[in-house]
């Protein structure tokens, strides 16, 4: 198609526009038609049905563009009020002035039915289409407005308006019986002879980072980013870049990516809507631009304006990862689980503690897969044995000192979850009895603090693990990053300080587990008298230096994360 | 004449009084924490490594200064006519009785490659913006590195790479309704949107 | 703490100056100074807040003033106003019968006081207003809009003519002339009122092209409808426009599409607020309770009212049910469908067991008694139940409106003579008698009608609480139905109108199917038609079983006929027998009067006969009859409006022609062969049941698609037998089958007084 511009008019949940949009191959021209379109003689505009036109025609007239209608049959059974919109758009084709028109039809039956009508049309399919090897089959349920997902191994349902068609034509061949509405018939055969997809030249992949607290999704993001590279042959060839609402944005650009710094709704003071709609239009614009082969969000859930950018026309290129960890609390709203449905694949990073998992996350996901597999890798860690330096390097390159004193890394999570206040007293209290020197380990997102105590030292480096044998001992929250690193990684006493404020995850089972297999101490909140023994005796087991017994790391999740992606992103899409 | 139809109209005057005490209570503790945050905030930047971070996973060489990193700065004056206008927070270390009514300036992050300076001319902006609230500021940054630091405050900062001040005026007027763009090294007019 | 005066002065008009008004008043109210000294301050602070809007503060500083004696009328006017704005109509008016009295007003306070009438429908206000219009379009608007109210419309739509040519340039008036009109069914006269308008071309173009679809629709003028509808989508309609075209066309796809682009721009080319307070009312009229939800979780603001159905929403079906994430899923909530089916006799253990009949009551519903075979059949169904032994004050008959206006009080005079009681829903007197709070939340989810029928009935129904609720016709029998089983009455009747509504009417949207077979589904409803060809229409259209829906006649009053019964006449002329081909019907598009026209006009020009042809009827298209036979050039055509008695009707007549799209039993054939005049009509609904087959005096039945050529030929190879048929065998084939005592038979046993199970 020529034109300056080419545009697609398209209500909210009309599976024609991105089917559309595949099959003309739109490229970044592509723009979605909004009030404050006005149209030229340049410009090619698709209406995705003749109702969409109905809607405009005012605004076509005397515009010079090329306007296409791809005129719909009947959506829904019976179709007596159909006629009438032939008869309709019969008589505005004979009305209409100052833009050139064509009328198209989604395939065969639908052009013979429409010319039966009166109206010159020819059908939309691609000479050469249905290329795609499938992988299953998509059956129509009218009735619910729903798919069900057929294949060798998958059984599931998917609603109409979840995803982009042309996503779903990717691995499935859509299949209508003679019941279905026409309109139905047409789509399946439209989505089915789309043109097969191109293997793609290159590996593109775009995280997406929430703004969490602490900076664990960043972590495992980084770690997995990390692989993709590793794993071409190119690594300086992998395009890797962060859509980041988090602001420890500066670490991803130090690591080498490029990065998207995004704002939340709450940043900016926003109600939800309209920041949801800027969001949902730059990303949606950026994947149409970009085309990165991977969309990978880590967090409880898929955010809409992922979902819904996904789902415009054009933006159907992408496979879309969810990094789900586990350990949800118990209490924890499970609703966000339906959310595998929008996704190719759902990659759990695997924990140490999934066996005290008490949450929604260890039980079988009540809600339909739709599209999604799910793959639960090794634990995720960023650093790895090799990053590891010695005792001596590692307290030169922190500052402090190499004698023989034993000294205790403090490290109790993200500061609005620090129980800082509540145990900072006994802490130093019980260290000093025991001649111990605390380290407290600040994340580098986090302010100065207030008072400089002479007693304090502090170490505000990320990541962290590398310079553990600097220490003796670790008092650390049990987040999943902290907890893994910790207990793959070191053998010094431990003692876990679970944070049982957080919104999902679910520290204090985790902490409650290592310490149950041996590998931990843990310190929950109870009475004061009991914090005190406890921070006494694992000062005592801290001055002993014996080494404790822990799971080896001996699969890298980060690897297989990688590996999962790179293999579902190749042209062959596995089902 | 009776005055039987109007004695039930109107407002009471002690249910005013409550409201307009109440009011002025509340203007003082927000008063009260801007200033608590404004000395957080000049605490840090008054260190000439405000914004290092010791962060140690590089792994390969990216440029911090990308040639365009707002992905909307490609989108066509349609679709960005079609986005409803989104507010630019105060930041926490200032109060004003009517945000709304300051208009949204944007501040051009300049000062490549010397801390010292940054934090000098930031704390300059941010002791003025303390005192007396001109604007509602939306840092522009050409890299990452003071984000993490403004962002603490409450303050909107946008990664803008290499791209020149009149695109970013576009954008952010639509985004934001951003007025005009200065810069933070001179204090110069880059852009208005009245030119 | 004494304030001195100047000080005081200064600083008030500072904080007046900068807006800050409450300060103002608080420091005026603080100061110690005596009301009359602080009278001037006050004054500047109302004058001052009155300026900028501020009506709550500056009616509190009147009421200061007030206090202090000081009460001017131009104060009394503004207060008058400021109640007004708040749509207080009572106090507004008792404000200014306070410091004006009653009449001859100062003109600003009679254009105050008729407003404050005029709200609270006081027909006093025309007193006010009659002499203020004919100076004053807007006073001359809102006598008009009183006098619809008041259901004058004849005098409405005479002012608006009268007004229309004294404001020539205001196009209201052209606007109430054709809104009126066309609530007088007279929708050629609106259909010329919009034209006009367009023509005129200063009142919005999109908004007469609209009307003027939705007019031609209902005249089944399909070709034009269309044209017209296009011109109306390229003059670029607003959305409260476009919907209700949408819908009445049948286009929902098209209400859909305009309805989520329009969701989608809002952000940045916002419909006004009111506009979506519209949409939302109108959508819930229209039962898409779904759309509704999902406008509200879009974020669009839908007023008021529409929350307050989706807050009764919630309580009745959850909140699960309204998470509506995407327009097409909207459409699977709908009303009343939401609300099915009846729990089994709601919350009554069981219904009212039925009495005797000496102590039984009956409640009878309609919709209205407009000049029509049903609204005759309803008269018809009194007396049959009168004949049965039921005494007038155990029957009730309430009709939703008597309008005389409208033609909807035709009957009214003769149901006055039977004795029984009758009441007009549209002027039921006050009650502090509300709905349960649950029926409540259930009829605010209905659309309409069927919600203000609800409305309209329950008081009554409540009240009177009757053994047997007969709803007559679609309309009633829903409303009936539907309250019938919340209150648990006895026995529950419907009388269903000739066949099914989805065949019926083709502009019909709404799709009452649900609900009738939810109705069909409860034990003490039983479903009735007036044919067997009805009541199969039916039982198939709610998939129900054969037989489930009952059959109850039409009834006639034999002798009435039979008394003016006429032999056949013999006239000639020209050495041609003459043959009077009458028919009578209303002039209506589902009647077919052009097929009537085309066929007679055959014939005439190919019969043996002297073929004259004559209607007796009133309608919306009866000046296009009168068109349509001249361009036809049929001789001898009369078409006559008005006549009421049967003998004037069918005098002379040889043949009765029907050729109606839709009937039941047709009440004009059954009168007509009551007469001994031969019948011809198309096949259609029970009208084969309705006539006399298989004897020399059989009437013709044509198939329901016939040309006028055809018809024409089969009329005339008929007629030689038509006319020498037995007239006594067609009459006696009437009185055997369709006389008031069957009927009157036939309702008892529906009514529960008999073993029998009825007619199948």
């Amino acid at each position: 198609m020529t034109g300056a511009r080419l545009l697609i008019d398209f209500a909210g949940s009309d599976p024609v526009a991105g089917l559309l949009a595949a099959q003309i191959g739109a490229d970044g021209t592509l723009q979605t038609v909004t009030a404050s379109h006005m149209f030229g003689p340049q410009d090619t505009v698709w209406f995705c049905s003749q109702n969409g036109f109905f809607d405009a025609v005012d605004r076509c007239q005397s515009t010079g563009a090329t306007v296409n209608v791809i005129v719909r049959r009947a959506a829904k059974s019976p179709a007596r009020h159909h006629p009438l919109q032939y008869d309709l758009l019969k008589t505005l084709v004979a009305k209409v002035s100052g833009f050139s028109l064509r009328l198209f039809a989604l395939g065969e039956a639908a052009a013979t039915e429409i010319r039966a009508s009166g109206l010159e049309c020819e059908p939309l399919v691609y000479p050469q289409g249905g290329g795609a090897q499938t992988f299953g089959r998509a059956e129509f349920n009218a009735g619910q407005s729903r798919f069900r997902l057929l294949s060798e191994n998958r059984d599931s349902v998917l609603d109409f308006d979840a995803i982009n068609w042309a996503r779903l034509a990717r691995d499935y061949r859509l299949s209508a019986v003679q019941e279905d509405p026409p309109d139905l018939i047409d789509m399946a055969e439209f989505a089915n002879r789309l043109p097969a997809k191109q293997p793609a030249d290159r590996s593109d992949f775009l995280f997406v980072t929430p703004n969490g607290v602490g900076l664990g999704h960043l972590t495992r993001q980084l770690a997995i980013a990390k692989e993709l590279q590793n794993a071409s042959p190119d690594p300086d060839q992998v395009k890797i870049a962060f859509w980041c609402f988090s602001r420890a944005a500066t670490i991803i650009q130090r690591a080498g990516y490029s990065v998207f710094l995004r704002h939340n709704a709450d940043h900016l003071g926003a109600d939800t809507p309209p920041w949801q709609q800027w969001e949902t239009q730059a990303f949606a614009h950026h994947l149409r631009h970009s085309r990165p082969t991977a969309v990978i969000a880590d967090g409880s859930r898929i955010e809409p304006f992922i979902v819904d950018a996904m789902k415009q026309p054009g933006c159907h290129h992408a496979r879309l990862f969810w990094i789900r960890r586990g350990m949800w609390r118990a209490d924890a709203d499970d609703r966000s689980l339906a959310d595998v449905r929008f996704c190719d694949r759902v990659l759990i990073p695997g924990d140490l503690a999934s066996a005290a998992d008490p949450g929604a996350t260890a039980r079988s996901n009540p809600h339909p897969a739709g599209l999604s597999s799910l793959v639960t890798t090794a634990p995720v860690v960023l650093s790895k044995p090799d990053d590891r330096l010695t005792r001596r390097a590692a307290r030169r390159a922190l500052g402090i000192g190499i004698g023989r004193g034993k000294t205790c890394l403090v490290s109790l999570g993200g500061e609005a979850f620090a129980r800082t206040s509540i145990i900072h007293d006994k802490l130093i209290e019980a260290a000093r009895k025991a001649r111990v020197r605390l380290i407290w380990a600040q994340s580098p997102m986090a302010a100065r603090p207030s008072v400089d105590n002479d007693n304090e030292e502090r170490v505000s480096l990320y990541p962290v693990t590398p310079y553990l044998a600097a220490f003796d001992g670790v008092v650390a929250a049990t987040g999943y990053n902290t907890f893994h690193e910790l207990m793959l990684q070191c053998t010094c006493p431990v003692l876990f300080v679970p944070t049982t404020n957080e919104r999902l995850d679910d520290q204090a089972a985790r902490a409650r587990f290592a310490s149950e297999q041996g590998w931990a101490e843990i310190l929950e909140h109870e009475t004061g008298e009991e914090e005190e023994a406890k921070l006494d005796a694992f000062f005592q087991q801290l001055r002993q230096s014996q080494p404790v017994s822990r799971p080896a790391l001996r699969r890298d999740g980060a690897i297989e994360m990688a590996t999962e992606i790179l293999n579902a992103t190749t042209a062959r899409g596995t089902s | 004449m009776a005055a039987g139809p109007n004695d039930l109209a109107g407002v009471d005057p002690d249910a005013l009084r409550v409201l307009r005490r109440a009011g002025l209570e509340r203007q003082d503790l927000a008063q009260r924490l801007a200033r608590f945050e404004f000395q957080s905030l000049r605490r840090e930047l008054s260190s000439a490594s405000v914004f290092d971070l010791q962060v140690d996973v590089a792994t390969r060489k990216a440029d911090p200064v990308p040639e365009q990193a707002e992905p909307e700065m490609s989108m066509p004056a349609e679709l960005l006519a079609g986005l409803p206008q989104l507010p630019v927070p105060l930041g926490r270390i200032a109060w004003t009785k009517r945000p709304e009514d300051l208009q949204v300036a944007g501040i051009l992050i300049d000062v490549a490659g010397d801390d010292a300076a940054l934090s000098s001319a930031l704390l300059s902006l941010l002791t003025e913006h303390h005192r007396n609230p001109f604007a509602r500021i939306v840092f522009l940054c050409r890299t990452l590195d003071p984000v993490h630091v403004l962002g603490r405050y409450g303050f909107l900062c946008h990664q803008v790479g290499r791209a020149d001040p009149a695109s970013i005026g576009a954008l952010m007027q639509r985004r934001y309704g951003i007025q005009q763009i200065r810069s933070l090294d001179s204090g110069r007019k880059l852009w208005s949107a009245l030119d | 703490m004494n304030s001195d005066f100047g000080t005081l002065r200064t600083r008030i008009v500072r904080l007046c100056a900068d807006g800050a008004f409450v300060e103002a008043f608080l420091a005026l109210e603080d100061a110690e100074i005596e009301s009359q000294a602080a009278v001037s301050l006050w004054e500047y602070l109302e004058r001052q807040m009155s300026r900028v809007g501020e009506t709550k503060l500056a009616s509190t500083v009147r009421a200061r003033l007030a206090t202090a004696g000081v009460y001017t009328e131009k104060m009394a006017i503004a207060d008058a106003e400021a109640a007004l704005e708040h749509e207080d109509f009572h106090r507004a008016s008792l404000i200014l019968r306070s410091a004006f009295g009653a009449l001859d007003l100062p003109k600003d306070a009679a254009r105050a006081m008729a407003r404050a009438l005029n709200g609270l429908a006081n027909p006093d206000a025309l007193v006010h207003l009659t002499e203020l219009a004919h100076a004053e379009p807007d006073m001359a608007i809102m006598e008009i809009d009183l006098l619809r109210a008041e259901d004058a419309l004849i005098s409405a739509q005479d002012k608006s003519a009268e007004y229309a040519a004294l404001f020539p340039t205001d196009d209201r008036f052209l606007v109430r002339g054709a809104r009126i009109a066309a609530s007088l069914n007279q929708w050629d006269v609106a259909l010329d009122q919009w034209k006009k308008l367009q023509e005129r071309g200063s009142f919005p173009r999109s908004t007469t092209l609209g009307n003027q679809v939705r007019l031609l629709w209902r005249l089944e003028r399909k070709d034009a409808a269309m044209d017209t509808l296009s011109e109306f989508l390229l003059a670029g309609p607003a959305l409260t426009e476009l919907i209700p075209v949408t819908y009445t066309l049948g286009l929902g796809d098209l209400l859909d599409e305009a309805l989520a682009k329009a969701v989608q721009r809002n952000p940045v080319t916002p419909v006004p607020d009111q506009d979506w307070d519209a949409i939302a009312q109108y959508l819930l009229d229209i039962g898409r309770l779904g759309h509704v939800a999902w406008l509200s979780q879009a974020g669009i603001p839908i007023g008021s009212t529409a929350q307050l159905a989706l807050q009764a929403a919630s309580r009745l079906l959850g909140n699960r049910a309204l998470e509506i994430g995407s327009l097409p899923s909207a459409a699977r909530l709908s009303s009343p469908d939401c609300l099915l089916p009846f729990a089994l006799f709601q919350r009554h253990a069981r219904p009212v067991p039925l009495p005797p009949k000496s102590q039984m009551s009956v409640m009878l519903v309609n919709a209205s008694l407009v000049s029509g075979g049903a609204e005759r059949q309803f008269g018809m169904m009194v007396k049959a139940l009168l004949l049965q032994g039921l005494r007038p004050d155990q029957i009730d008959v309430a009709l939703f409106s008597l309008s005389e206006d409208r033609g909807r009080s035709h009957f009214l005079r003769d149901l006055e003579e039977l004795g029984v009681q009758i009441h007009d829903l549209e002027n039921v007197p006050n009650s502090f008698l509300r709905m349960p709070s649950e029926l409540e939340d259930r009829c605010a989810l209905l659309p309409k009608p069927l919600r203000a029928d609800v409305a309209a009935l329950y008081k009554l129904l409540e009240h009177k609480r009757p053994d047997v609720l007969h709803g007559w016709q679609d309309r009633a029998s829903l409303a009936c139905g539907f309250l019938g089983a919340h209150l648990g009455i006895g026995q529950i009747v419907l009388s269903a109108r000739n066949m099914q509504p989805s065949r019926r009417d083709r502009g019909l949207q709404q799709d009452d199917r649900a609900l009738f077979s939810a109705l069909c589904g409860l034990p003490n409803v039983k479903l009735v038609a007036n044919s067997r060809a009805g009541a199969r229409d039916y039982e198939d259209w709610l998939d129900r079983p054969v037989g489930d829906v009952g059959v109850m006649n039409n009834g006639l009053e034999i002798d009435r006929f039979t008394k003016i019964a006429q032999p056949a006449h013999n006239q000639v002329a020209k050495g041609r027998r003459v043959v009077n081909i009458v028919g009578v019907f209303r002039l209506a598009p589902n009647k077919r009067p052009e097929l009537w026209l085309e066929t007679v006009a055959k014939l005439q020009g190919r019969s043996q006969y002297d073929i004259r042809p004559r209607i007796a009827g009133v309608g919306p298209l009866s000046d296009i009859a009168q068109e349509r036979a001249a361009a036809l050039r049929l001789r001898d055509f009369h078409l006559e409006g008005g006549l009421v008695d049967p003998a004037d009707i069918y005098r002379d007549a040889d043949v009765v022609l029907l050729m109606s799209r839709v009937e039941g039993t047709p009440n004009v054939l059954l009168e007509a062969q009551a007469l001994g005049i031969a019948v011809a009509g198309c096949d259609v609904g029970g009208v084969k049941e309705a006539i006399l087959d298989d004897t020399e005096a059989a009437g013709l039945l044509l198939s329901e698609d016939i040309t006028p050529e055809d018809a024409a030929a089969a009329i005339e190879d008929w007629l030689p037998q038509a006319l020498n048929g037995s007239r006594a065998e067609r009459m006696s084939f009437i009185a055997n089958r369709f006389s008031v005592e069957a009927l009157g038979a036939l309702a008892m046993e529906y009514y529960g007084q008999s073993d029998g199970e009825g007619a199948q």
